[in-house]
């Protein structure tokens, strides 16, 4: 890897991270799930600081040209992100549907109990 | 006996009324409860004018979350039978009865109203019916029982099936995934043959662009379904 690479790197990262403390502090995403993305920042600055690891990490891999690595492992990274919040995703969208069925249920348990008595003699059929 | 008829519908305010009378006059043993997708059309005013009984859902949910609240609500009201009837005129009520007596004398968990025992009244197309016989299939292969017509939506279960899609209901295209279900826990599933009609306003949430993703996703969710337990 070049310096000057390594310097880009290493400043993208830098704005990133200021972005997401940034972010944090205002509560615009929570601690939690910002945590993964401050941790995998770390590792590319680490690599970025430290060429001789990613050289060594590359003839592992079998990778010729040691930035391919790490866009190998950044891609790696990226790709648990998303499944992560596929994940997120799919457990919140079942916990707003049971939510909406519950205030639904309460709704219509509100609305017989105020309409109860002159709303009777009106219903068709059924209940 | 309680018995509930739980009506989803979205956007059915032309054919509302003729489900209502239909169960009014030849299904009279029941109560019933009408789920209002938040209907883009007039539904929901329509229901509060007539005083039907209806749920609104503040959010669209999908066939199932809609299907799903209405278990819930027959759950929360101590029925001991609920059947799923469309809110599209596709159904009809005379056959409530005697799929009752059916379920009791052959003491059937789910009983599903069947378009191909009798092969009369509205068939569907034959791509359709081809689709559907292949889920007949799998579910055969997987399950060991054999159930026509997987993808109706006439099916009528008892307390213990209630509990089961209260707690898990899939959201899209849920009727072959649910008898699945059904037969996987050792429930017994039966068929009572029915005549349907073709829908009379609106057309079939299902179109041909999205009956590959239809057979691809249900078939996947039929085999995922063989591996839970």
């Amino acid at each position: 890897m070049s310096i000057r690479l390594r310097l880009v790197i290493l400043f993208i990262c830098v704005a990133i991270l200021l972005c997401f403390m940034d972010m944090i502090r205002k509560d615009k995403i929570s601690l939690k799930y910002s945590l993964p993305w401050l941790l995998s920042l770390v590792c590319v600055m680490l690599l970025a600081a430290f060429p001789g690891f990613i050289n060594w990490v590359a003839g592992l891999l079998g990778v010729a040209t040691p930035v391919n690595a790490v866009f190998f492992i950044v891609i790696l990274m990226m790709l648990a992100f998303i499944f992560l919040i596929s994940m997120i995703s799919s457990r919140n969208s079942q916990r707003v549907t049971r939510l909406v069925q519950e205030v639904a249920l309460l709704k219509k348990a509100l609305a017989d109990q105020e309409g109860k008595g002159q709303k009777d003699e009106e219903r068709i059929c059924g209940i | 006996m309680k018995k509930l008829i739980i009506i989803p519908a979205f956007n059915e305010e032309k054919n509302i009324d003729f489900v209502m009378d239909d169960i009014c006059r030849r299904a009279p043993g029941f109560d019933y409860v009408i789920i209002n997708d938040c209907s883009r059309d007039g539904m929901r005013s329509l229901c509060r004018r007539r005083g039907y009984n209806y749920i609104d859902l503040p959010v669209n949910l999908g066939i199932g979350g809609c299907v799903q609240a209405g278990y819930l609500y027959a759950q929360k009201h101590d029925y001991d039978i609920a059947v799923q009837f469309d809110g599209d005129g596709q159904h009809d009520a005379a056959y409530l009865e005697p799929m009752y007596q059916a379920m009791t004398e052959q003491n059937s968990d789910i009983i599903i109203g069947s378009r191909f025992l009798q092969r009369q009244g509205f068939q569907s197309s034959t791509m359709r019916r081809g689709g559907i016989r292949f889920l007949a299939w799998l579910i055969k292969v997987l399950n060991k029982k054999e159930i026509k017509d997987v993808t109706s939506g006439l099916r009528m279960v008892n307390r213990r099936v209630i509990d089961d899609f209260c707690r898990y209901y899939p959201n899209d295209y849920p009727e072959p995934e649910t008898l699945a279900l059904c037969l996987r826990k050792g429930y017994q599933a039966d068929e009572f043959p029915v005549k349907m009609r073709e829908r009379c306003e609106g057309r079939s949430s299902i179109n041909m662009p999205r009956s590959v993703y239809y057979m691809i996703k249900v078939s996947l969710s039929i085999l995922i379904d063989h591996f839970k337990n």
